[in-house]
């Protein structure tokens, strides 16, 4: 809620914490199981032998101690606790999203919201030309064609290097450079772990990518390329390529400032969520400035909380 | 001058002796910051933010092996009663800064000073003095520290307390800090109950500093349980607009 | 390293089981490395033969072909958890695009219709034959798509029953795309034929039709329960009558059928199975019989004797027929002479055989009864004979038996039922050719995955599975699961080494010594979680032997780990153990491979103080000559 500075009327604060506290009710109804602790915290383990301490724990006066706000999280025996606002955490496997600010030999540095900068290689780039082979000298002269400063990218995790910071690699035509769109950087921790990261949104002819860093993407739809095809995409001159119609901006704006809510209100986003705001601002004659108003601010946190209720109804009844 | 009353007992602002003035914390107040925070102790407000831990910047400050803690602050030209003039020069501001910085290297993680080399910004800008700016600092920066997920072993707390008309005074404000009588800084580290910070000005009786101290000790604690509150309910809210 | 001259000196050797020839596979390897590339022309190879050795051994030794290379593929977990991993990780693709179904596709003749691809001969017999059947219904049009299908010229009668194109064996796994399409229009099209088979009343006559197969299955059973050669041995007395099966081949109506023949026994043998079963009752017998005979020519060399009805064409001969193809024993013996070479005697024999058989024309001849005669006191025997009785009753009772056209209906729904049998088992190969070779080992691994907690109910890896992806060298849910209950926290470095050991160590010691007390108590922790989680993949229907599983990880070497551990001399630990040093030396490479795995692992999790743990581990073990690149420098 920092970053949208909302003036609700006063109407508009009550019905806003009504919302709010029926969302604190279903919370509670949900999962109380889980603790939330802040630094220096005892985490209660009953005493048992064997604790493992994971992330954000540490042990004090022979007390498991958290180090960090967060919930508390137990697996068999291993306790960690798990932050909310702090920085992306990468897993290996993860798909990011990443802009570059630096050309180093052979490499590429990309900056990922992470505490280390990520090192994309130019081996685990594929070349323009589609062709393995060894990347010579030419190839490093060329870096600055594939990718350049501020450009956007997209790659997935491949591993930690020794110093701790992230190897990424782009090798397959999912990844690399994203064009036509827009960048939105949201807090990392509300962007879940799902299976699938790369969205197509066929009815408004976008690509959503939700990097598991924090970092959204919303363009245009980009075919996959094939090597053949990128020949004579080359040969058409840049200006000549054909613009974005309105309608697919529009679509990129309206998707984008739903996404922008949702993270204000501190929802979890996932595509269902973001193409529902979508969907409701469009049946409710929103206008897409609008949708960043006090009226469908309010309008979609009481959405949420209807959803959530159905969901707790549905399963309570399974 | 009668900065307690001998017939009530009170202060100025009327507050008794051991009484701290009010304390305000709200978290996450800055957009861009990873970590932000406002803290107000009665009537003086600093604004906390922190940045990292990220790539280090300048290289050459790099000490090896060791993650680099930067703080800055600065008041502003508005924040007492006359507006000031090139605040960024004053000496005090620069041993303010340093200072700071050393209070919390030991509070950070082990598993911070690894091989990774990071860095962590911390920037302090007061908006209002009214006496107690260090200690609001020091509050303001635990805050945003913790809401910028930085591990830390424990929450670092400060309160000051003078010793004015033979009786120990809790959080002085700015007249009575004006006084010229001695004004005790404490730092503390809560859980693990040691300190970190240890000012005084002025001259005390040792015996009599005891006590002061102290009390300077009780109103830490008083703080920080009023910051791991302030903590434990905003991770609540944040959890519970998070979803499942 | 190559070399310009190669010498075997000997040609067989003992590869653990026992003394013998060099595979040519190994010759090949061996001799290979004759030559130097750029500096020899060619590579001398000298074998030295010192011993007697078959011209054929020696060519298939020097002219073999290498050692086929078949794939050992197997679908582990670590592989699934780092496929689920990544966002386009496909474990179906990467088992489809895998060596191993490459060899299985490959492996596809088994389905003997390899000159089935295109309309050969053989298929246009098959859908020839399904138009004859169609046209013998005769009640309704048959379709015209079949007659249309069949070409004009060839038209060899074959009954449906000997169907040239076998349905294909369930080894067949992954079929191509063409022979799918192959299989499933032989589905439709035998789906159409068999629908438009039309025969009226088909309801009664289905059901005549069952009763009928149960009359036919119960006298089966009768007849092998009579014919037992626990009971029939006594009666195959030389002369005695017997009815015989046999089959015959009408050239008429295309149909093959049994039919019964009368011949004289003159002996019987017992014939000495190779199979190890020991009960006498079970040895099977055949009898010598005289009857009329046909001496058929075959292409090719062999001539084979096949029986005929005594009325027909041909010659007296004695026949060996099993005691299975004995219809029925006669109460009526004739003397035999007992010279039987020559033709006449035969001949006169058989005459007098035909005698006997006209004269009982008008009853048949008397058989022996089973229960007076041949004293059979079996008492399925009694119910199976009873029941007969009742359903020849319900037999007369049925209504249908006095249709005109009742035993061509029969045989038509005979075929109809065939066919549909036929669809049936084509539909099932197909199902089961359309699978991938690991599919159900896939569903069942993702089945514990989900169970255990390691991903999620939509494959997302969890917490556990991202440990568990980094351990690649050991039984990976096993030492995953160990990690989580907390064990390796307490216990020194020493013991978590011995405890790893039993990951690596795969072989069988027989006099193992058991290690000490604390030792022997974390191995039972570990067996019992080796159990859980075996129970576990039992339970979700992966093929493990639970017990074996457990008793993979052995104990032998902990005592001789943990000395190492703590720091003795390689000869001390020697003697601890009376294992192979290779074996024990690569026991503890592979156990500082498992340790560094170990190390990523905890640093994913946090965990500093185990990962200091093991890294400390990992110094202490790696030291000395067990760990030397070379024992020459």
């Amino acid at each position: 809620m920092k970053e949208l500075l909302i003036s609700l009327n006063q109407t508009q604060k009550v019905r806003l914490q009504a919302a709010l506290q029926h969302l604190a009710e279903l919370a509670s109804q949900v999962s109380s199981s889980n603790l939330a602790v802040t630094v220096a915290d005892t985490i209660p383990v009953n005493n048992e032998d064997g604790i493992l301490k994971g992330h954000g724990t540490t042990e004090f006066d022979g007390q498991v101690v958290a180090t960090l706000c967060g919930i508390v999280e137990r697996v068999n025996k291993l306790v960690y606790v798990r932050t909310l606002r702090a920085r992306y955490k990468p897993e290996v496997g993860d798909i990011i999203v990443g802009r570059v600010i630096e050309i180093a030999p052979k490499r590429w540095r990309l900056e990922i919201n992470f505490s280390q900068d990520a090192v994309l290689m130019l081996q685990s780039m594929n070349l323009p030309d589609g062709i393995q082979r060894r990347r010579t000298a030419v190839d490093e002269l060329n870096m600055r064609s594939i990718f350049e400063e501020n450009d956007v990218v997209c790659a997935e995790v491949r591993g930690f290097q020794h110093d701790g910071s992230l190897h990424l690699q782009a090798r397959s035509q999912k990844y690399g450079k994203l064009e036509r769109g827009q960048l939105l950087i949201i807090p990392a921790y509300l962007v879940k772990r799902r299976k699938q990261h790369f969205h197509h949104l066929e009815q408004y002819g976008l690509d959503l990518i939700l990097g598991c860093n924090g970092f959204v993407w919303i363009g245009e739809h980009a075919e996959p390329i094939d090597s053949e095809v990128l020949e004579d995409r080359d040969k058409i001159p840049k200006d000549k390529q054909r613009d974005t119609p309105l309608e697919v901006r529009r679509n990129i704006c309206r998707i984008s400032n739903s996404v922008r809510l949702l993270s204000a209100l501190g929802f979890a986003l996932s595509v269902e969520a973001i193409v529902d705001t979508a969907e409701a601002s469009k049946s409710s004659n929103v206008d897409i400035k609008d949708m960043l108003g006090a009226e469908f601010y309010v309008q979609t946190a009481e959405r949420e909380v209807q959803r959530r209720a159905s969901l707790l109804r549905k399963k309570r009844f399974v | 001058m009668e900065y307690v009353s001998s017939l009530t007992g009170f202060r100025f602002d009327g507050r008794r002796p051991n009484e701290m003035r009010q304390i305000r914390g709200e978290i996450g107040v800055l957009a861009k910051a990873d970590g932000s925070a406002l803290f107000e102790m009665g009537n003086t407000k600093v604004i906390a933010a922190v940045f990292g831990p990220r790539e280090v910047q300048n290289k050459s400050q790099q000490i090896d092996n060791q993650a680099l803690v930067r703080c800055e602050y600065s008041m502003a030209n508005f924040s007492t009663g006359d507006r000031a003039r090139k605040p960024k020069g004053d000496r005090n501001i620069i041993s303010y800064s340093a200072d700071h910085g050393s209070k919390y290297i030991n509070t950070f993680d082990a598993s911070f000073s690894g091989k990774n080399l990071k860095q962590i910004d911390i920037f302090l800008q007061v908006l209002q003095a009214d006496g107690g700016t260090r200690s609001a600092c020091i509050n303001a920066a635990t805050l945003a520290l913790a809401d910028a997920g930085i591990p830390m072993r424990d929450i670092v707390t400060s309160c000051s307390a003078g010793y004015l008309c033979s009786t120990p005074l809790l959080d002085l404000n700015y007249v009575e800090d004006s006084a010229g009588g001695p004004d005790v800084t404490v730092g503390l580290l809560v859980k693990m109950d040691k300190m970190t910070l240890l000012q005084m000005d002025a001259k005390l009786p040792a015996e009599i500093f005891t006590d002061v101290m102290q009390l300077a000790i009780e109103g830490c604690k008083a703080i920080a349980s009023y910051i791991r509150e302030v903590l434990l309910e905003n991770t609540k809210t944040l959890e519970c607009m998070r979803g499942s | 390293m190559p070399a310009k001259t190669v010498v075997f000196t000997n040609v067989r050797k003992f590869d653990g089981d026992k003394f013998r020839w060099l595979s040519s596979g190994e010759y090949i390897q061996m001799s290979g490395r004759a030559g130097r590339r750029g500096i020899d022309q060619r590579g001398i190879c000298i074998l030295m033969v010192d011993e007697k050795m078959e011209p054929s051994t020696a060519k298939m030794m020097l002219k073999g072909t290498a050692d086929c290379l078949n794939s050992a593929f197997h679908l582990s977990y670590n592989m699934l958890l780092n496929q689920l991993r990544c966002e386009d990780g496909d474990p179906e693709k990467l088992l489809r695009l895998s060596f191993y179904q490459f060899q299985a596709d490959r492996a596809l003749p088994d389905i003997e219709i390899h000159d089935s691809w295109c309309p050969s001969r053989r298929c246009i017999r098959f859908f020839s034959s399904i138009a004859h059947s169609a046209r013998r219904a005769s009640l309704t049009t048959p379709s015209t798509a079949a007659s249309a299908r069949l070409p004009p010229a060839s038209r060899p009668a074959l009954s449906p029953a000997h169907h040239p194109l076998i349905v294909p064996h369930p080894p067949a796994r992954g079929l191509p795309a063409r022979l799918r399409a192959f299989f499933s229009k032989q589905v439709k099209a035998l789906e159409k034929e068999r629908d438009s088979i039309v025969i009226d009343e088909e309801e009664s006559l289905k059901d005549y039709y069952n009763l009928l197969q149960q009359y036919k299955s119960l006298k089966k059973d009768v007849r092998d329960i009579v014919y037992d050669p626990k009971y029939c041995l006594p009666f195959l007395q030389p002369g005695r009558l017997v009815s015989l099966l046999y089959s015959s081949y009408d050239k008429k109506s295309s149909v093959s059928q049994e039919q019964i023949t009368w011949g004289i026994i003159i002996n019987f043998q017992k014939i000495i199975s190779h199979v190890e079963d020991k009960r006498p009752e079970n040895s099977q017998y055949t009898v010598d019989v005289l009857t009329r005979c046909v001496v058929v020519k075959e292409a090719g060399t062999k001539k084979s004797v096949k029986i005929v009805h005594l009325k027909e064409q041909g010659e007296p001969a004695v026949i060996s027929v099993p005691l299975s193809q004995i219809d029925s024993l006669s109460v009526v013996r004739i003397y035999i002479p007992k010279d039987l070479l020559p033709f006449e005697v035969r001949e006169n024999t058989l005459k007098i055989l035909s005698e006997v058989y006209s004269r009982f024309l008008k009853d048949g001849i008397p058989n022996l009864d089973p229960e007076e005669d041949m004293k059979v006191q079996s008492n399925s025997y009694r119910k199976a004979v009873r029941r007969i009785e009742a359903l020849e009753r319900l037999f007369e009772k049925h209504e249908i038996r006095n249709l005109p056209l009742i035993q061509q209906n029969i045989q038509v729904l005979h075929d109809k039922q065939e066919l549909s049998a036929k669809i049936k088992s084509i539909k099932k190969s197909l199902r089961s050719s359309t699978a991938l070779a690991f599919k159900d080992e896939l569903k069942s691994h993702k089945r514990v995955l989900r169970r255990l907690g390691y991903i999620t109910s939509d494959d997302v890896v969890e917490v556990k599975g991202q440990v568990a992806c980094e351990i690649s060298s050991a039984d990976e849910l096993t030492l995953t699961e160990l990690l989580f209950s907390g064990i390796f926290k307490d216990i020194g470095i020493e013991e978590i080494v011995a405890l790893l050991s039993c990951f690596v160590w795969q072989e069988k010691l027989q006099d193992g010594r058991k290690p000490r007390e604390e030792l022997d108590l974390l191995f039972s922790q570990l067996q019992e979680t080796a159990r859980r989680v075996s129970n576990v993949q039992l339970d979700c229907k992966v093929p493990i032997d639970v017990e074996s599983t457990v008793n993979s990880f052995r104990p032998d070497i902990m005592e001789a780990v943990y000395a190492w551990a703590k720091g003795s001399k390689f000869f001390e630990i020697m003697e601890l153990s009376s294992v192979f040093e290779g074996s024990l030396i690569r026991a503890i490479r592979r156990l500082e491979e498992v340790l560094q795995q170990l190390t990523c692992a905890a640093k994913s999790l946090g965990e500093t103080e185990m990962e200091d743990k093991f890294q400390e581990a990992v110094v202490k073990i790696k030291r000395d000559i067990v760990f030397a690149a070379s024992l020459y420098l």
